[in-house]
C-alpha cells in the first residue's frame, strides 16, 4: 500500500503541474472560453486561486505522499 | 467524548441553535445566486446583457472564492476567543449584508450600485467561510463518538435546506406579486426577509453556552496562541489539511454543486423547462432527499465515515453522464415524435415601437409530441424599413412543458443526484472534526471545507457552463469537470483515508 501511495504522490505532482499549465494556457489563449469578457473573469478568478490550491496544495500533497509522509497516517 | 456528559435536551437545543443559524446563512448566500439574472439587470449596466450576467457571475464566483479567507479569519477567531461568539459575528455579518443588498437602489439611479453589491457579496462569502466550521465544531464538541455522525448531520442538512428555502421564498414571492413586479422590485423581498430570520437566530444563539471542550481547554490555559501557524505552518497538521481537501472535501464539493446547482441550471438553461415545473421538481427532490443526510450521518457512526463518502463519489462519477443524457432526452424535441394534429403555428405582425416603419413578426409554435411533451417556441423577427440596416438574428424563446411521466422521471433523476450529495456530505462534518485537535479545530477544518466546497464545488456551474458552451455534442462536456475532480478525490480518499472513528476528540 505504501508503494501505491508513493506512485499516487508522483502522479499528483505531475497532475498538479499539468493542470496548472493547461489552465493558464487555456485561459490566456482564450481556448477554454471564447467570450472575451467571460475569459477575463476566468483569468482574474481561476488563475490566482488555482495557483495556491493546485500548485501549492496538490503538488505539496503529492510531494508528501511520495516522500512517504502518509505511510503511517491512521 | 465531551468533558462532561451533556443531557439530551441540551444537545437538541445546541443542534437547533446551530442549525437554524447556518440554514439562514445558506439561505442568504443562495438567494443571490438564484437571482443572478435579475440582479444583473438591476445592478450592472444593461447595455450588454451578457456582460451584465457575467459581472453578476463574477460576483457569484467572488462570493465563493472569498470563503476560504473567511475560514481563515473566523477560524482563527473561533480558536482564540471561542466558537459561540465567532459564529454570532458571522451570522450578523451575513444578515446585515444580505439585508443591505435588498436596499441598494438600482444602477439606473445609483452609479456605485455594482461596486457596493460586489462588496456586500464579498462580505457574504467571508461570513459563510466562518459559519460552517463554527457550527460543526460547536455541535460535535457537545456529543460523544457513537452519535457524532448522527448529530452533526443535522448541520449538514442546512446547506440543502437553505437552497430549498431560497427557491421556496423566491417562488412564493413571485406567485404573490407577479412576475413583472417581482423583476421590478419584488426580488428585494427575499433579501429583506433575511433581517427577521437573522434576528431570531441571533436571539437563540445568544442564550447558548460556549462549547464544553473549548471551555475546558480555555480553563486549562491550553488555547492556541497562533491557530493559523499551528494549523498550516505545522507539517503534521498541514498533511491532514491536504488529505482532508484532496481526499474528501474537493470531491464532496463538486458532487454537491452538480447535484443541486448544475442540475437546476441544466434544466433551466439547457433544457428550457418551464420555471414552475423546474422549481417544483427541485423543491420536491430536495425535500425527499434531505432526510438522507441524517440517515448517512447516523450510519457513519456504525460503519465509519470513509466508505459512505467514497461510495457516493464512485456512484456519482459513474452515473453523471447517463443521468444527464436521460434528462436531456426527456425534454429534447430532436429525440421525440411530433403529433402534427396537436401542433399549431401562428404569426402576428406589428409595427415596432421604436420605428413604426419597422415590422416585427412574432411567430408562436405550439408543438405536442407523442409522449405528451409540449413545447412553445416564440420567434421574434424584425424586418427593417431601411433595407441597408444589418439584419439581426431572430430572438427565439423556447419553453418546454414536460409530460406528467417525464416530469416525475426528471424529478427522480435530480433526487438520486441529491442522494449522492447526502452520501458524501452527511458524514463529512464528523469526519473533519475527528481529524483535528480542539485547540485548532475551527481553523483547520474550515479551510479545507471551504476550498473544497467553495472553490472546487462553487465554481462547478461556472466552469461546467464554459466547457459546455461550445454547443452541439459538447453539451455534456461540462460534466467532465465534476467527474474528474470527484474521480481524483475518490482515488486519494480510498487509498489514504482511514475509516477509523476517533473515539476521543478531546485532544
Amino acid at each position: 500500500m505504501n508503494n501505491i501511495k508513493k506512485i499516487i504522490g508522483l502522479l499528483c505532482i505531475i497532475l498538479g503541474l499539468l493542470a496548472e499549465y493547461y489552465l493558464i494556457t487555456a485561459i490566456t489563449s482564450g481556448s477554454l472560453v471564447k467570450n472575451p469578457e467571460e475569459n477575463m473573469i476566468f483569468a482574474l478568478t481561476v488563475i490566482p486561486v488555482s495557483i495556491p490550491v493546485i500548485l501549492g496544495g496538490l503538488v505539496l500533497f503529492g510531494y508528501y505522499a511520495f516522500k512517504g509522509e502518509y505511510d503511517t497516517v491512521e | 467524548m465531551a468533558s462532561q456528559p451533556v443531557d439530551n435536551k441540551t444537545i437538541w437545543t445546541v443542534i437547533w441553535a446551530s442549525s437554524i443559524g447556518t440554514l439562514i446563512e445558506w439561505y442568504d448566500f443562495y438567494i443571490f445566486g438564484t437571482l443572478t439574472a435579475i440582479i444583473s439587470i438591476q445592478f450592472f449596466p444593461s447595455e450588454n446583457p451578457t456582460a451584465a450576467l457575467l459581472a453578476a457571475l463574477a460576483a457569484f464566483a467572488a462570493g465563493f472564492i472569498v470563503r476560504p479567507f473567511g475560514a481563515l479569519v473566523f477560524g482563527r477567531l473561533g480558536d482564540l476567543v471561542g466558537r459561540k461568539y465567532t459564529f454570532l459575528v458571522t451570522l450578523l455579518l451575513m444578515g446585515l449584508s444580505t439585508f443591505a443588498i435588498g436596499l441598494i437602489p438600482s444602477y439606473k439611479t445609483f452609479a456605485a450600485a455594482p461596486f457596493l453589491v460586489l462588496l456586500l457579496r464579498l462580505v457574504q462569502g467571508l461570513a459563510l467561510g466562518g459559519e460552517y466550521g463554527g457550527a460543526a465544531t460547536y455541535v460535535s464538541e457537545h456529543v460523544t463518538a457513537e452519535v457524532r455522525g448522527y448529530y452533526t448531520s443535522f448541520i449538514q442538512t442546512t446547506a440543502t435546506l437553505g437552497l430549498f428555502l431560497a427557491l421556496g421564498v423566491i417562488w412564493i414571492t413571485k406567485q404573490q406579486v407577479g412576475t413583472e413586479a417581482f423583476n421590478e422590485w419584488g426580488w428585494r423581498i427575499p433579501f429583506l426577509i433575511s433581517a427577521f430570520l437573522v434576528a431570531v437566530s441571533v436571539f437563540i444563539r445568544l442564550r447558548m453556552a460556549e462549547s464544553p471542550l473549548f471551555s475546558k481547554i480555555k480553563a486549562e490555559g491550553k488555547i492556541s496562541t497562533n491557530p493559523l501557524k499551528e494549523s498550516f505552518g505545522n507539517k503534521t497538521n498541514m498533511k491532514m489539511v491536504l488529505l482532508a481537501l484532496f481526499g474528501a472535501t474537493a470531491g464532496q464539493g463538486v458532487v454537491w454543486y452538480t447535484g443541486q446547482f448544475y442540475a437546476n441550471s441544466f434544466i433551466q438553461n439547457t433544457l428550457k423547462v418551464h420555471d414552475d415545473q423546474r422549481v417544483s421538481l427541485m423543491l420536491i427532490a430536495i425535500a425527499l432527499a434531505t432526510p438522507f443526510f441524517v440517515v448517512f450521518g447516523k450510519w457513519s457512526d456504525k460503519i465509519g465515515r470513509k466508505w459512505i463518502m467514497m461510495a457516493g463519489m464512485l456512484i456519482a462519477v459513474c452515473s453523471y453522464m447517463p443521468i444527464y443524457k436521460t434528462m436531456d432526452s426527456l425534454a429534447n424535441e430532436t429525440e421525440k415524435t411530433l403529433v402534427p394534429d396537436k401542433s399549431t403555428k401562428m404569426s402576428v405582425m406589428a409595427a415596432s415601437t421604436k420605428n413604426p416603419l419597422d415590422i416585427i413578426t412574432t411567430t408562436t409554435t405550439y408543438n405536442t409530441y407523442t409522449d405528451d411533451t409540449y413545447i412553445e417556441t416564440v420567434t421574434k423577427e424584425t424586418k427593417w424599413a431601411d433595407a441597408t440596416q444589418t439584419t439581426i438574428k431572430p430572438e427565439v424563446k423556447k419553453t418546454v412543458y414536460l409530460s406528467k411521466s417525464n416530469y416525475w422521471m426528471m424529478l427522480f433523476l435530480v433526487f438520486i443526484q441529491i442522494i449522492f450529495v447526502t452520501m458524501v456530505y452527511g458524514p463529512i462534518a464528523a469526519f473533519l472534526v475527528e481529524l483535528f485537535p480542539t485547540r485548532i479545530r475551527y481553523s483547520s477544518m474550515s479551510l479545507p471545507y471551504h476550498i473544497g466546497n467553495g472553490i472546487f464545488g462553487g465554481l462547478t456551474p461556472f466552469i461546467a457552463t464554459a466547457l459546455a458552451a461550445t454547443g452541439g455534442a459538447a453539451r455534456f462536456n461540462g460534466l467532465y469537470y465534476p467527474i474528474a475532480i470527484a474521480g481524483i478525490c475518490l482515488i486519494i480518499g480510498t487509498i489514504f483515508l482511514s475509516n477509523k472513528i476517533d473515539e476521543n476528540v478531546e485532544d
